[in-house]
């Protein structure tokens, strides 16, 4: 299959939930279908066939996970070790029976013309992606065909030019969740909104010294707890005075991510609007003001590493991989780490709140302790730790 | 496989600009069609690769209406449709294939066309590895394939394939048609750095640091003058085909962008050849160098936007361009000048008309694009011109444009363009110099005909070329190819004065603009005058460039 595209994937934690993400890729198959994706770290993966969903005129199809199946829960994931080539990772089309989603697009503003509204429908499973984009009818009305049965997401957008968003212009987006059987759907009806504007600032919590530099190179992301079309990145960049501004946001549920703090400070929550700090997700729900506070007042894990004998366990490597604290970006570099002592302790002593998974390893030769699956697989210890305390530990070391 | 990208909006301008385009044309196609039957036409054909016929191959119609696509059947026979009265270009193509040459067709409501055959050829590929000097795949490579042709009348080229190299150094190309194709390859972009005061980490300035070549032309020429043309057959694979960059003495140049959110652009000389060296993001507080540059001739670009994130509100608001030579060493340019955007207004107006009388409708105004840039996000290129002859482009950059006019319509060209006095007609548009006046004349002539071969057939696809006698700018010479009975006809950009008109076939594309080769030609031309509102047919026979006196290749 010439011209598809083809993405490494990988599981992460993003908001305190396991998700799909897109590793590396997606790359383009060539003439032969071959397709090579390089450049991994080493760890755990799989690949995905996916749909160019995010344009118009293309033929639609659900993404394919490796080794052949729509269903997100089926794709095999393998460890890949360093200066490893894997071949063979084939990857096959599927012919799947689907039915009709029809429904309408409201709140169309009268000054739009037609042909200016699009509406995408979107994966909620397993990665989160377009499926396929259709420009709405001048009634509002929208089909897609042979959907296969399965939840996703309807996404209504504009006003378009052409094929992209009007500039200038205030957009608006609006969508929702439908489950689609075998015989298709009718009758979904998806309402326009305005998209917001938000302005932030930085605080830090009482109790807190402000740092200087905490946050002199963060960048925020706001990531969707329902999967939204690829329009434009929602991120901002904070500035030394703290007050940033990010524009175009469909109202919904955000979950923060806040990347290239200092390790002396931490995000420990969010408010948005005259709402209480959230140490979790956040409702956007029109123009606002986004409040995040930071902090430094952190914790700490101590412990012991042992064997399956209890025995004290020197120089094994220990990893605490955050879960579902507020901002918390899921990479390697969020991940805290430290080397037990002669007598298997350990101590990790400047611990930003929240709940971790703890691991002891004897070396870490791939990055595959980000998968969730991994560390389930692996025997890991949760614990939660609380600001101005020390969270005691013992790890059995991990093959 | 057909692909509209609606999401990103760092290449909307360039969407932006296709689409009205395409708006703007089509509604003036059907805006001259208003008068249609209801009739249907047919134009029908077969589709083969020579030989045998292809079925399942994508039969397109651009014309007047909407677009229309058929699918050959299994037969490789085909057949289109439509009301519209249109002188339009069929063509057929098919993954795996290369797309077919294009055939003018000229249908009329209720007419039958028939035998519009359509052939296409399997496609070749190309591939090898590109290495650095000491024969290690080199990663991120960009390897393009190009035909020479003829651009604005003067040698280019015309990129028919990329590919970028693995991390083994490997690139294929797919899609590589038949006649000869040139390849050269680029190393990855040079990214800017951040300059700190960080004198330990740094080379000693001034000395040129071993690097690689910044292009090399296959087979590992210097230049494009060494250069060999690739010949491949319908269908064949050629591996192998290798480059090797080798290691080039190398400077940095240094500078400082006079505004946040600025992104630059670091390239070639259009006369050094154009290629591509660096490019990155740069905010004001820092200065930075780009490094792994060859001495030589080099524009800087930068655009500066009014905000670090893209939105729907972003846009460009300043841009520089700086030329300079570099030479046996590391160059600072200091400072980048920061040069707000303009608005370019314009009017434009018919000789001998009072404002009263009717202005012709759907007119627009489009900048030629600079052939060292792309178009910016934002940006003005296109205008449509109101029922009162003015035009506003809201935002250009700073620079030296051509301005064009387009959808003249029958018996219009245009008489007069300038801009402060200065004639621009053909460049020198500088949107800080004020507004452009255009005048149209409204006494053009209209030039017909039919070519046909000796023994009186009628030539379909062949080119007919009407060049003023006294021209000096290769954009003044109008063509159009033949129909399928043959028939030209020009109505619109025709000035009352005396012309060559000639027919050819086999030019390379853009070769007619070409004034060395129209001159080295006009032995064969009809010489003609056209008088005001002239309305003239003629027969003409083909002139074969492949035979005629000056070489058809570009240089």
């Amino acid at each position: 299959m010439r011209g598809a595209s083809v993405a490494a994937l990988a599981r992460r934690t993003i908001g305190g939930a396991a998700s799909m993400v897109i590793a590396a890729g997606p790359i383009e198959t060539d003439d032969r279908g071959s397709y090579r994706i390089y450049g991994l770290t080493p760890g755990r993966y799989s690949v995905v066939l996916l749909p160019d969903g995010a344009s118009l005129g293309t033929t639609p199809f659900a993404p394919v996970y490796y080794p052949g199946s729509i269903d997100a829960d089926a794709a095999q994931f393998f460890d890949l070790q360093a200066g490893e080539s894997r071949g063979g990772v084939d990857l096959t089309m599927l012919l799947v029976a689907g039915g009709d989603v029809q429904g309408l697009v409201t709140n169309i503003p009268s000054a739009w013309r037609p042909g200016r509204t699009a509406v995408a429908l979107l994966t909620t499973t397993g990665l989160h992606t377009q499926m396929e984009t259709v420009v709405a009818g001048a009634g509002g009305d929208f089909v897609f065909h042979a959907v296969p049965p399965g939840t996703y997401q309807v996404a209504a957008w504009g006003p378009l030019m052409g094929f992209a968003l009007y500039p200038g212009q205030h957009w608006k987006l609006g969508s929702r969740r439908i489950r689609v059987d075998a015989g298709g759907l009718d009758g979904v009806e998806v309402a326009l909104h305005d998209v917001t504007l938000l302005n932030g600032i930085i605080q830090f919590e009482l109790g807190s010294n402000a740092v200087r530099d905490c946050f002199a190179n963060a960048q925020l992301t706001l990531h969707p707890a329902d999967p939204i079309p690829n329009v434009q990145p929602l991120r901002a960049s904070l500035p030394p005075n703290g007050r940033f501004t990010i524009r175009d946001i469909p109202i919904g549920l955000y979950a923060l991510e806040l990347q290239g703090l200092s390790k002396d400070c931490f995000l420990r929550g969010a408010s948005f609007g005259q709402g209480k700090l959230e140490p979790g997700p956040i409702a956007i729900e029109g123009d606002g003001d986004l409040t995040l506070f930071l902090s430094t007042q952190m914790g700490e894990i101590a412990g012991t590493v042992v064997d399956l004998d209890d025995k004290p366990v020197a120089a094994a490597r220990v990893l605490a991989v955050p879960l579902s604290r507020q901002g918390q970006a899921s990479g390697i570099d969020d991940v805290l780490t430290t080397s037990s002592g002669e007598k298997g302790q350990f101590s990790l002593p400047r611990v930003p709140p929240g709940h971790y998974q703890l691991l002891a390893v004897a070396e870490v030769l791939s990055i595959a302790y980000l998968d969730p699956s991994y560390r389930r697989d692996h025997g890991t210890v949760e614990v939660e730790v609380k600001s101005n305390d020390r969270t005691p530990a013992v790890l059995r070391i991990s093959r | 496989m057909k692909r509209i990208p609606i999401r990103s909006l760092e290449t909307q301008a360039l969407a932006l600009i296709a689409f009205f385009s395409l708006a703007v044309e089509c509604q003036a196609r059907q805006s001259s069609s208003a008068t249609s039957d209801t009739q249907q036409w047919t134009i029908e054909g077969d589709v083969t690769d020579g030989t045998q016929p292809i079925p399942g191959a994508s039969v397109s119609w651009r014309g007047a209406g909407p677009n229309r696509t058929v699918e050959s059947d299994g037969r490789g026979h085909y057949v289109l449709s439509g009301s519209n009265r249109a002188r339009a270009w069929v063509n057929a193509e098919k993954d795996g294939y290369c797309d077919g040459p294009e055939r003018v067709v000229s249908a009329e409501p209720g007419a039958r066309v028939e035998h519009i055959d359509l052939v296409i050829h399997k496609e070749g590929i190309i591939s090898g590895r590109v290495l650095d000097p000491e024969g290690n795949g080199l990663e991120g490579a960009e390897v393009a394939l190009y035909e020479k042709v003829f651009k604005e009348g003067k040698p280019g080229v015309k990129f028919t394939g990329v590919s970028h190299t693995n991390d083994l150094g490997e690139y294929r190309i797919a899609g590589v048609c038949a006649g000869p194709s040139f390849l050269f390859a680029n190393p990855p972009l040079s990214k800017p750095h951040t300059l700190r005061p960080s004198p330990a980490n740094r080379p000693i300035p001034g000395t040129p640091r071993p690097s690689i070549e910044r292009r090399i032309y296959y087979p590992n020429a210097e230049s494009s003058d060494g250069a060999q043309a690739i010949y491949i057959q319908p269908g064949q694979q050629m591996e192998g085909i290798d480059f090797q960059f080798r290691n080039a003495a190398t400077l940095c140049v240094s500078a400082k962008a006079a505004a946040d959110n600025s992104f630059i652009s670091l390239r070639g000389t259009i006369e050094s050849g154009g290629v591509p060296v660096g490019t990155g993001r740069v905010d004001a507080q820092d200065a930075f160098e780009i490094c792994g540059i060859p001495p030589g001739q080099y524009v800087l670009m930068v655009q500066s936007m009014n905000e670090a994130q893209f939105s729907t509100a972003s846009k460009i608001v300043a841009f520089s361009r700086t030329e300079f030579a570099l030479g046996k060493e590391d160059l600072a340019l200091g400072e980048l000048p920061y040069t707000p955007t303009f608005s370019l207004s314009g009017s434009v107006s018919v000789a001998g008309k009072s404002s009263e009388e009717a202005f012709p409708s759907g007119l627009f105004v489009r900048f030629k694009a600079p052939p060292d840039r792309s178009v910016h996000l934002g940006e003005s290129w296109y205008a449509r011109v109101g029922p009162t002859g003015a035009f506003e482009l809201p935002l250009v950059l700073y620079g030296d444009y051509q301005l064009e006019i387009h959808e003249l319509p029958s018996g219009y060209y245009v008489k007069q363009f300038t801009q402060n006095g200065r004639d621009v007609r053909f460049g020198g548009v500088r949107p800080e110099l004020g507004p452009v006046s255009i005048v149209l004349g409204a006494d053009g002539a209209t030039v017909s005909g039919t070519v046909t071969a000796k023994d009186g057939t009628p030539l379909h696809d062949v080119l007919v070329v009407l060049m003023p006698k006294q021209t000096t700018v290769g954009d003044e010479i109008l063509s159009q190819p033949t129909d399928q009975d043959g028939r030209f006809n020009l109505t619109a950009g025709v000035r009352p004065d005396e012309y060559y008109l000639i027919a050819f076939s086999g030019l390379i594309e853009g070769q007619q603009q070409n004034l060395d080769f129209m001159r080295a030609n006009i032995k064969n031309a009809r010489e003609i005058t056209l008088s005001p509102k002239a309305n003239r047919s003629f027969s003409l026979s083909v002139q074969d460039a492949h035979n005629s006196s000056l070489s058809a290749q570009p240089q």
